[in-house]
């Protein structure tokens, strides 16, 4: 018996039962800004015999793939995006619904592939994308299937193995939710769902869905015991949430683990800067977040004017000393609105800025970017992200402010490149819509994350504790300024929960008020 | 006579294209993709690549005199602009975007000035030809379109 369990471990599960006429009919998302592109692509897929969605925005892309969870099987995304950077949403895609995705781009430089590897894409095609390059990326949907099947397998025989030892039935997994994202529904799939289910001993752990919520949960307590020592089963307990296992956190928990790994080496290795740039007329301007933004008639506060020329790239972060502020669009910009603030992205690396003299101003400052400028920018981020989100509620609805509670923002990457431009357009709109509309808007740094933390946070804290370390403008730490961003931060509740990794934030000491974490 | 007169017209045009290094086999590649549903694909995708191109040249443009200059966004537009003009085929306007690609990544404006003209230049005549070619072919009839495909 014992040896048996243990091949089984050994054992690579069987491929998935599928439908004869596969790969016909694969699910496949199409992301890219470039309509010509996009065009192309969607012809090849369709002719590979796939079922094809296109999108050209990133956030649509996210939106659609949370409403139709399980509606497809792969996504193809292009790298350099101006909404959102490709790798983010890369991040975001595997964090939430886990499905495989390969990036596409006219970019070969060897840093852009390393890239898309550090992030988790199944594969990279160069652009002009060739029928022989799609005709098989089936393969990842299969692959990925057999990786999840593996760790269920192995889950299943821990489990099985503590039975023995126990006596006792460690889980409650039968009530798991089952995320059944990547199986087809046809004949051959409920033959062996239905067969796995009459064999309790083999029964399949479904996977656990880690929502926003969810995840807020984790981190909390995850932040409570420290990163270093945080436990699975301590975990689950602080979670004191039903129906997951200690499994379901162990694995959770290294994703989250390796993923803040990712963020501090990309953190040395990055020169921390916010390239900034004037822009003037960007075409990647898009009203609609800050229509969204309008629309939830929120008071932004804006502590300070636009400064003009501002153009946040994303991803890159500066602290930089304390300047004019950014408007509060501006900085709304460098979130998506969307999905990017809610969104806590894994840590992107490079993004994360912080303020232990690894702050750098800008990279290959072309930029005319001040310092302080950035630094206000910097604020500006993060509340942005707080205030601006439209989907992000859910994040931040768990996360009542004051409570500790970590923070996803989400930054767009930071690869530089396309992000940002739209930001200081939109930004001089948002100016506009505020003064037609006499909001008042102030930056408001605390608002977000506060959750009291204050001083020094080691590291690993400050990785989970993000956005509660973002201040304003020359406040001390943990100071909350106005009640604003409460309000703001409760109008902005509310939608579906879609964060998924806290985004981190530092705080800066004292002396150094705009401390900026974005992600 | 006269129609077959049109298609050897068409179908020499186009031969000269590939010869002269204007379009590459990504070119052939978009012609595969022309069938009874899509009928028009190739015209199709050109023109919406002429129609975003310009978009994304006007960009270009602007961002070229703007001042400071943002080397990081003019290259991610070139990106872009290599991007799709890589997907409709277009060889000659895909190493002048290179050119930009490289100058952008010295941070030398002037270069970048100059290999710009460049691209803008090299798009205006693949347009015309194109637009030329794809009158001939419409003239030809659609049922010969799948046939004046060389290869």
């Amino acid at each position: 018996m014992e040896s048996d369990r243990e091949a089984a471990l050994v054992l690579t599960p069987a491929p998935p039962s599928l439908p004869l006429d596969f790969p016909a009919g694969l699910r496949v998302l199409v992301v890219d800004d470039d309509p010509t592109c996009l065009k192309t692509i969607e012809k090849l897929l369709w002719r590979c015999q796939y079922n094809v969605t296109t999108c050209p925005r990133a956030e649509t892309a996210l939106s659609m793939l949370r409403e139709r969870r399980g509606g497809f099987d792969l996504i193809l995304s292009d790298v350099h995006m101006p909404d959102m950077d490709g790798f983010k949403l890369l991040e975001l895609i595997g964090l939430e619904m886990d499905l495989p995705v390969i990036m596409i781009s006219g970019d070969d430089g060897k840093d852009v592939v390393m890239k898309g590897v550090i992030h988790g894409a199944v594969d990279y095609i160069l652009k002009p994308v060739r029928f022989e390059a799609v005709k098989i990326i089936w393969q990842h949907v299969v692959r990925k299937y057999q990786q999840n099947e593996k760790g269920l397998e192995r889950v299943r025989c821990v489990e099985e193995k503590k039975l023995d030892e126990y006596g006792d039935n460690p889980s409650s997994e039968n009530d798991e939710i089952w995320k059944n994202g990547k199986r087809r529904k046809d004949e051959n799939d409920e033959v062996e769902e239905v067969d796995q289910q009459e064999d309790p001993s083999s029964q399949k752990k479904p996977r656990v869905v880690w929502s926003a919520d969810l995840h807020q949960k984790f981190v909390s307590a995850v932040n409570e015991l420290g990163v270093d020592k945080a436990v699975p089963k301590k975990i689950l307990e602080l979670m004191g949430v039903p129906d997951i296992t200690r499994e379901n956190v162990a694995s959770h928990l290294q994703k989250y683990r390796m993923y803040l790994k990712r963020l501090s080496e990309t953190e040395d290795q990055n020169t921390l800067g916010m390239q900034l740039s004037g822009a003037t007329n960007s075409t990647y301007a898009t009203i609609s977040s800050v229509d969204r933004f309008c629309h939830r008639g929120l008071t932004v506060p804006r502590r300070h004017p636009l400064q003009n020329q501002m153009n946040l790239q994303a991803g890159v972060r500066q602290l930089a000393a304390t300047g004019t502020g950014i408007s509060l669009l501006d900085r709304i910009n460098l979130f998506d609105s969307n999905a990017q603030i809610s969104n806590a992205s894994k840590f992107v690396p490079g993004q994360q800025l912080i303020n232990n003299g690894q702050m750098n101003t800008f990279s290959r400052s072309s930029a005319n970017m001040e310092s302080r400028q950035s630094q206000q920018m910097l604020q500006t981020y993060s509340n942005i992200g707080l205030q601006a989100r439209q989907g992000t509620s859910g994040f931040l609805n768990s996360f009542p402010v004051n409570t500790g509670s970590t923070f996803s923002l989400s930054t767009s990457s930071v690869y530089p490149r396309n992000s940002i431009i739209p930001m200081a357009q939109q930004g001089r709109r948002f100016d506009q819509f505020l003064q037609q509309n006499n909001l008042t808007a102030e930056m408001s740094t605390t608002g977000q994350i506060m959750n009291g933390v204050a001083g020094e946070l080691d590291q690993n804290r400050l990785y989970s504790n993000i956005g509660q370390q973002i201040l304003g403008n020359g406040a001390a730490i943990g100071n909350r300024g106005t009640s604003q961003p409460d309000t703001l931060l409760a109008s902005s509740y509310g939608s579906t929960p879609q964060t998924l990794y806290p985004f981190v934030g530092t705080i800066t000491p004292i002396h150094q008020p705009e401390i900026l974490f974005l992600m | 006579m006269e129609y077959s007169n049109l298609k050897r017209q068409a179908t020499s045009m186009k031969q000269n294209l590939f010869d002269q290094g204007y379009l590459d086999e990504q070119f052939y590649q978009l012609e595969e993709l022309q069938d009874d549903v899509s009928p028009n694909f190739v015209e199709e995708v050109v023109s919406l690549f002429f129609k975003d191109s310009s978009r994304l040249m006007a960009n270009i443009e602007q961002a070229l005199e703007n001042n400071p200059r943002d080397f990081n966004k003019l290259d991610s537009y070139m990106q872009q602009f290599k991007g799709s003009s890589s997907s409709i085929g277009a060889s000659k306007l895909k190493s002048e975007c290179i050119q930009f690609h490289e100058k952008c990544g010295e941070e030398n404006i002037e270069g970048c000035t100059r290999s710009f003209q460049k691209v803008k230049r090299e798009h205006g005549i693949l347009k015309k030809k194109l637009e030329a070619y794809f009158q001939l072919m419409r003239q030809v009839g659609p049922g010969d379109r799948a046939t004046c495909s060389s290869n």
